[in-house]
């Protein structure tokens, strides 16, 4: 099944948690207005994209070969990034990203609108538009370019209210050759504990026989006290289970997942965890598949100066291919 | 199997052979050796002791303990070293990262117990790089 709103740009994430790490050193953003809530959202279950998204946000970020990468504010709202890859894959080289933050506070950690950026000498750009035009409504418009031609854009919507959110997401739509790919999903909270989602993708395509196809596919998530299961099942025939544990207070987080296809008749599992050390600064992330591979990421910030040090190890068993990073992430 | 007929001249005589044993038609020094088998042979042919059953069960336990040992020590190898370099990768470093966390907590405590006495030993600590 394609994956519409995946291949956001690799930084989001780490700036993402630097606007919390921002958010903890101080009260809020300086130079922004608080918005007008009026919805209450804390029993929202969030996006269908998020369902699974705890479970794989444990899977270590493995990269190989040397990164440095410097990060600079040049501003309360705006933040510059230079990053050096130096491996002997694909993505070697120099990269250059740019984050804004706008003026629009909605809670203490969101800022609205968001802008971030990056493009490389290869001809290689991201760009993604992260806007909230009132409580209930976000949304989202992404590009990227490949190689000096255009790879992908998509435009997503998300309306919430207080026990559900929908989705609504265009993709690559092209007119002129009648093809385009449209999602639509929704996901209720049905009881205290237990969420239930469904998702419509439909796309159309003059080289898919019959001219377009149709793909459903449902997940529930049912959360207990420290843990939580999710399941994905699809009428195309894929299946994914997955179960995430973290006991209240606990450095350790566990995460396991099960998946099956059986169009492409295999399955796999992945064990996932990540220790936090917080006295050492320090995180550990881990991860452990059926198809003998082993990855393993450690991140330490060397406290007084704003360094990240990061080692990664990747060993696939199955092929015998050992492969090793370093980077350092200043700022 | 060779008969020999007494038309041959005299300086050979006439052996009747009858064991499944080949003896070249010209060869006359054969009758001297009346073992045709190495000592090896024999002890080979032993096994025709044993009815054909029997025999064919030991054969298939001795080549089955043999394939079985084989393979359990190749995959004990690759099992091995599976389990060696993923725990080396994902368990060792936490555990050498909360031996220097430890050690360094250690150090302070005694610094501060050595600088401001044994009361302010117990209160916050400070933690270093690496």
């Amino acid at each position: 099944m394609a994956n519409v709103s995946g291949n956001a740009p690799s930084n989001e994430t780490n700036k993402s948690s630097k606007i919390d790490e921002q958010q903890s050193a101080q009260p809020a953003f300086p130079n922004t207005r608080w918005m007008n809530v009026t919805t209450d959202l804390s029993r929202n279950p969030g996006i269908f994209e998020d369902v699974f998204k705890k479970i794989k946000d444990l899977l270590p970020p493995s990269f190989e070969g040397a990164k440095l990468s410097v990060t600079k504010m040049l501003s309360s709202h705006f933040q510059v990034s230079h990053s050096m890859t130096l491996s002997s894959g694909s993505n070697s080289g120099y990269k250059f990203g740019a984050n804004y933050l706008g003026t629009q506070l909605y809670s203490q950690s969101e800022v609205f609108p968001v802008i971030l950026g990056d493009v490389d000498p290869n001809g290689n750009a991201n760009a993604q538009i992260i806007h909230q035009w009132s409580d209930k409504l976000r949304t989202r418009i992404l590009a990227q370019v490949q190689s000096f031609k255009m790879a992908g854009y998509q435009l997503s919507m998300d309306y919430r209210t207080q026990f559900t959110t929908t989705t609504v997401t265009l993709a690559n739509v092209d007119l002129f050759s009648s093809s385009g790919i449209a999602v639509l999903q929704h996901l209720t909270r049905v009881t205290k504990n237990l969420d239930i989602g469904a998702e419509l993708l439909y796309q159309s395509n003059p080289m898919i026989p019959g001219g377009h196809i149709g793909i459903t596919s449902f997940v529930s998530r049912y959360r207990g006290l420290d843990w939580f299961t999710a399941l994905k099942l699809s009428p195309a025939g894929v299946f994914n289970v997955g179960y995430f544990h973290q006991k209240s207070n606990s450095p350790l987080q566990l995460g396991v997942e099960f998946e099956a296809s059986l169009a492409a008749k295999e399955t796999s599992a992945t064990f996932s965890y990540q220790y936090d050390l917080t006295k050492a600064n320090t995180t550990f992330r881990g991860m452990l598949d059926t198809n003998g591979l082993v990855s393993a990421v450690i991140e330490k910030r060397l406290a007084p100066l704003p360094f990240t040090f990061m080692l990664s190890s990747s060993l696939n068993h199955a092929k015998s291919a050992y492969r090793f990073g370093i980077g350092l992430l200043i700022g | 199997m060779i008969q020999q007929q007494s038309i041959v001249p005299a300086t050979g005589s006439s052996v009747v052979v009858s064991s499944i044993e080949e003896i070249p038609a010209t060869d006359d020094d054969d009758d001297l050796f009346v073992e045709d088998e190495t000592t090896l042979e024999r002890i080979i042919a032993l096994k025709e002791m044993f009815p054909e059953t029997i025999r064919n069960t030991l054969g298939t336990i001795n080549s089955t303990l043999l394939n079985t040992s084989k393979l359990a020590y190749d995959k004990g190898r690759s099992a091995a070293w599976w389990i060696t370099s993923s725990m080396c990768v994902l368990v060792f470093p936490i555990l050498i990262q909360k031996e220097l966390l430890q050690i360094a907590e250690q150090i302070s405590h005694e610094q501060r117990s050595i600088l401001l006495g044994p009361q302010a030993a117990t209160s916050a600590l400070s933690g270093s790089a690496f």
